[in-house]
């Protein structure tokens, strides 16, 4: 295929707008040529970078704006929208992290509750943790559970995890 | 590694990788409207799999791994769009993803590339990507039919992509 030709098509493409017949013609090319591929992630590559860099000044200079455009109401931030969601997601990591490693006064208290008077040395022998790892918790699997289980299993505890951090993702926001 | 650093790693890792993995989610899905959610999908498995990450190996090209079956998903899930190219030509393009310049980099260039095409040229791109209007809003916007704004967006990206391989070659001399 032709340079031009190929560019009218991936330009169709990253706009959303290529006909069926087209995107048959773009697909057969993409398989059958690797500099098809390779002008692929060029163009992609660019759409990736405008967009990000689009959606970082839209929502860096929102808020300065007059709106000037019709339909301006529609503008979707979505770059700060990722950003806080992506911040809301870290958060949540780093919370369940932190609640599953962090010493907490509970525990403290439970380890001195559980000191024997009797202990050889004085020493403070913490009593076995019998709370599974989050890690166990949140991946853990029967060796008969089938992998689609484990998948489901795991969209469950994510699922709960962000309900009890009320994490919403950013489409909802 | 300790499991807690380990589980603390691979956010920090994702956050780093964030402009490649998001680029590489937009070129195989260009409906901007689903982007943030395969993203943030991506964000929560690749965390999920914290403990399943070896350190020294190539965690791009892991988050590619999942990033991809994520589309994949979302392109069998509801609301998906035609545009989505099918399984096969996914994956052949999935195992020719370039070697990529430095994202940071590559993201300035394109700033300051942006002075360089026509005040027409560069509104309709921001009307693109900035304020996520698609061709026949922008059409209306300027006035133009909507072939003219698909031209149009086509000779600047040509222009901005011309620019950006430029200064970077010249970077790199």
């Amino acid at each position: 295929m032709d340079t031009p030709r190929l560019d009218h098509l991936l330009n169709s493409y990253l706009d959303g707008n290529l006909p069926p017949e087209e995107k048959h013609e773009l697909e057969g090319s993409l398989l059958a040529s690797p500099d098809a591929r390779r002008q692929f992630w060029r163009a992609a590559r660019l759409h990736g970078a405008l967009r990000l860099l689009g959606g970082q000044e839209s929502g860096a200079g929102a808020a300065q704006r007059e709106p000037d455009l019709p339909g301006k109401d529609k503008v979707i931030h979505v770059g700060r929208r990722f950003w806080i969601g992506a911040a809301a997601a870290a958060a949540i990591a780093l919370v369940a992290i932190a609640a599953e490693f962090w010493p907490s006064r509970n525990t403290a208290q439970g380890h001195l509750a559980g000191v024997e008077p009797n202990t050889p040395n004085g020493l403070v022998v913490p009593p076995e943790s019998t709370k599974p790892k989050l890690s166990e918790r949140l991946f853990s699997a029967s060796p008969h559970e089938s992998a689609s289980e484990r998948i489901a299993a795991s969209r469950n505890r994510l699922d709960q995890l962000r309900t009890k951090f009320h994490y919403q993702p950013a489409s909802r926001l | 590694m300790p499991e807690s650093d380990q589980i603390a790693l691979v956010p920090r890792l994702f956050i780093q990788n964030m402009v490649s993995v998001r680029g590489f989610v937009i070129a195989l899905m260009p409906d901007f409207s689903r982007v943030d959610d395969v993203v943030q999908e991506t964000f929560l498995t690749v965390t999920a799999k914290a403990n399943d990450f070896e350190t020294g190996t190539n965690f791009r090209s892991g988050a590619f791994s999942i990033a991809r079956f994520k589309v994949l998903e979302a392109a069998w899930g509801p609301g998906a769009k035609e545009v989505i190219l099918n399984t096969k030509v996914i994956e052949a393009l999935s195992a020719s993803v370039m070697e990529e310049p430095d994202s940071a980099m590559e993201l300035r260039v394109l700033g300051e590339c942006k002075d360089g095409p026509t005040r027409q040229a560069m509104r309709v791109i921001d009307l693109r990507y900035e304020q996520s209007h698609r061709q026949c809003e922008i059409a209306e916007i300027m006035g133009w039919t909507v072939n003219a704004v698909n031209v149009a967006l086509a000779r600047a990206r040509k222009a901005l992509r011309e620019c950006v391989d430029q200064k970077l070659r010249a970077q790199e001399s």
